[in-house]
């Protein structure tokens, strides 16, 4: 199960990167629950498929159509995945080219993302769920 | 006024955190917006009215299991209040704990809130009122 949790991960982030929202929430859960780092002023927390939209909305409205996901490594922790990533996109208010650091927590069941949770400090994520990288065995993207 | 707005905002907080409908309404103008910490339900997170709180409070209950809010800072200037601090808050669906920092600007008129908005970044919340130091 963990494997496939984390080829849905890859999966969702190639959903992410298309700009396709309908496909990306073929990978969430009805009531998903995430929590955006890098939204701009509105909600904090996005709830279910219509809440995954308006991420979606915000995102685009942030850092414009191009923005996208890099991703760098993966890290499976069965139930959870993580992804080490660079969030690149376009500051619309400023024009200039955003590549930010960032990490991705994902938890699945049945193979949908119920939790999503985005940090800008990658040691964060990890540590919310109690691990350290140095114990990790990194997955190429 | 201003102490009376401040206490009238911990007043609001409180009802949020306890999902306490008739108090929260109590404490609302009829013209009161609410916009929320969390994009949930039809309307993304943005509550109009009365009718506006009850279904704020319909979407908090179905979604979150346990929203509960901390101030620990505050800041009044006439009928606006922004506070400072932490939600807690845990989600029915993935039964994850989340904790984090967060933003509130409350404006009252007549003794009733009129606004409320939440901020991701306490930092916003202090800019949306000018107060960045």
């Amino acid at each position: 199960m963990s494997g496939e949790n984390l080829e849905l991960h890859r999966r969702a982030n190639q959903a992410f990167n298309s700009r396709d929202v309908e496909a990306y929430l073929a990978f969430c859960d009805p009531n998903i629950e995430l929590n955006s780092a890098v939204t701009g002023p509105g909600p904090a927390v996005y709830y279910g498929h219509a809440g995954v939209r308006r991420w979606h909305r915000d995102l685009t409205d942030a850092f414009g159509d191009d923005v996208r996901l890099q991703p760098e490594a993966f890290f499976d922790l069965g139930e959870h995945t993580v992804t080490f990533h660079v969030l690149h996109g376009r500051g619309l208010q400023s024009g200039a080219d955003v590549e930010t650091p960032a990490a991705h927590v994902c938890r699945w069941r049945g193979g949908l993302i119920v939790y999503f949770k985005g940090y800008v400090q990658r040691e964060d994520a990890l540590r919310d769920l109690g691990v350290s990288e140095a114990a990790l065995q990194p997955i190429a993207p | 006024m201003s102490r009376e707005n401040l206490e009238l905002a911990r007043q609001v907080m409180d009802a949020l955190s306890q999902r306490d409908l008739p108090r929260l309404i109590s404490l609302a103008d009829p013209e009161v917006e609410w916009r929320s910490f969390f994009a949930i339900g039809q309307t993304g997170g943005v509550y109009r009215g009365h009718d506006g709180t009850r279904q704020y409070m319909a979407d908090l209950r179905d979604a979150w299991e346990l929203v509960e809010a901390e101030v620990t800072d505050d800041l009044v200037v006439g009928s606006v209040v922004l506070l400072v601090g932490r939600i807690h808050y845990r989600g029915k669906a993935s039964g994850v704990e989340t904790d984090t920092s967060v933003g509130w600007l409350l404006r009252f008129r007549n003794g009733k809130a009129v606004s409320f908005r939440a901020f991701r970044d306490p930092e916003q919340a202090r800019d949306a009122v000018g107060l960045r130091e």
